[in-house]
């Protein structure tokens, strides 16, 4: 019996710290709570701070943001007013919203200057496009011109090397063309298949250059008698004119005519001087008339 | 006779007490929260002037109602609540002003874009050959 009521007791005493702890945890459960949708709001403020676009922009408004969602996390006493909690929410939740629309607003300005730039750079694309069209057409006229220039260098140039193949010489009366007996049969007119050749070039420089007139005059030494050297030049004279004819030069712009041996070159006592005496003259009157010579 | 003295002394003690409560109570009322309420109506005033109305209707809206709310609440000397109001009423307002700043930026931009890429077709039409 006595042992029963000790028991009871002991039972009692347990009772006790039961219901004092039950309190306490009961009390634990009522402690302060952070306010529904606290969470939410950090979670919202995060996302804002972990946004590459956004997270460096609008720190003021960030910072005020940040300062608000900390009071809504703060825990509530449960006797505290309950609609306290809710306002700390309320502000927190618009302050953040307010960061994130003054980051996009930020972002939105710095794109428009990139717009801007890029704009810029279309147009000025555009106008560099202009310019380098504007700047070929000229460059392309440049080049024709002097492409033009060029070939009226090179005509020059040519014309000069085709008086020299055709072993010319620019003399008063225009460019004046040898051609040596060698290219004649002796003592006849008729020109000798190797004459061709060096007469083509002849053909080739009055076919470029249509305006000059050409004489043409034979040339004799002094063997033999007048007459027959006289007709022989004239002979081998127009013999040259009908070859540059039947090459195409029109029979007006030549005049031929015999010289006989009235104009000798050289000495007609030697072979050598001789031979050089024997020759057709072409002379290639110059298309303008020299100024001051007559 | 003692008895009943007694109970109307008591009963005079009790109204006089209710009486000073009262008076009490009428002394300690709050003040209405004057700048809380000054500071919503500047933020709704620009944010009106920000042309919230188009960009931000319904925060703009929201605001305007809180700020309402937050006088009745002064009108019933109901303080703590109307302080409370009147700073979500600026907050919500200031709210509807940044999303309208938001908004004319966007779509700024987007006219811009627009523009740009209409630009550089033209140009691009333009540059090619003839």
């Amino acid at each position: 019996m006595n042992t029963l009521f000790r028991n009871h007791a002991s039972y009692a005493t347990a009772l006790t710290v039961a219901a004092a702890v039950s309190v306490t945890l009961a009390g634990c459960a009522t402690a302060p709570v952070t306010p529904d949708g606290a969470a939410e709001v950090r979670a919202k403020l995060t996302r804002l701070q972990s946004d590459p676009d956004l997270a460096t922009r609008a720190p003021v408004a960030r910072e005020e943001a940040e300062t608000a969602v900390l009071a809504a996390e703060a825990p509530l006493a449960t006797d505290e007013d309950a609609t306290l909690g809710a306002h700390r929410v309320y502000i927190a939740d618009r302050k953040v919203e307010i960061a994130i629309a003054q980051a996009e607003t930020g972002e939105a300005e710095e794109r428009r200057v990139k717009i801007a730039e890029e704009r810029e750079r279309s147009r000025l694309d555009a106008r560099t496009r202009e310019a380098d069209a504007a700047h070929a057409d000229a460059e392309a006229t440049r080049v024709a011109a002097a492409g033009a220039a060029t070939v009226a260098a090179v005509k020059t140039e040519d014309m000069q090397r085709q008086i020299d193949a055709l072993e010319a010489k620019a003399t008063e009366r225009g460019i004046v063309l040898t051609l040596g007996d060698v290219l004649f049969t002796s003592g006849q007119a008729d020109l000798k298949a190797g004459a061709a050749a060096n007469l083509d070039r002849l053909v080739g420089f009055l076919s470029q250059n249509p305006e000059r007139k050409v004489e043409i005059e034979g040339h004799t030494d002094n063997v033999g008698d007048d007459d027959s050297n006289q007709g022989l030049s004239q002979r081998r004279a127009d013999s040259v004119k009908t070859f540059l004819v039947q090459r195409g030069i029109e029979s007006g712009r030549i005049v031929s005519s015999g010289r006989g041996e009235r104009q000798p070159v050289a000495d007609n006592q030697s072979e050598g001087g001789r031979q050089q005496n024997r020759r057709v003259e072409v002379i290639i009157e110059n298309s303008a008339p020299v100024v001051g010579s007559t | 006779m003692n008895h009943t003295l007694g109970v109307g002394r008591a009963l005079i003690t009790a109204g006089l007490a209710a009486i000073l409560m009262l008076v009490g109570a009428c002394a300690s009322t709050p003040p209405a929260p004057e700048s809380a309420l000054d500071a919503a109506r500047v933020a709704i005033s620009n944010a009106e002037k920000a042309d919230a109305g188009r960009f931000a209707g319904a925060e703009l809206g929201e605001a305007r109602e809180k700020l309402a709310l937050a006088d009745t609440a002064t009108r019933a000397e109901n303080m703590v609540v109307a302080e409370r109001l009147a700073r979500e009423s600026q907050v919500q307002a200031e709210l509807a002003t940044a999303r309208t700043a938001a908004a004319k930026a966007a779509s700024v931009n987007e006219e811009m874009g627009r523009g740009a890429d209409a630009l550089a077709e033209e140009m691009q039409r333009a540059g090619e050959p003839k």
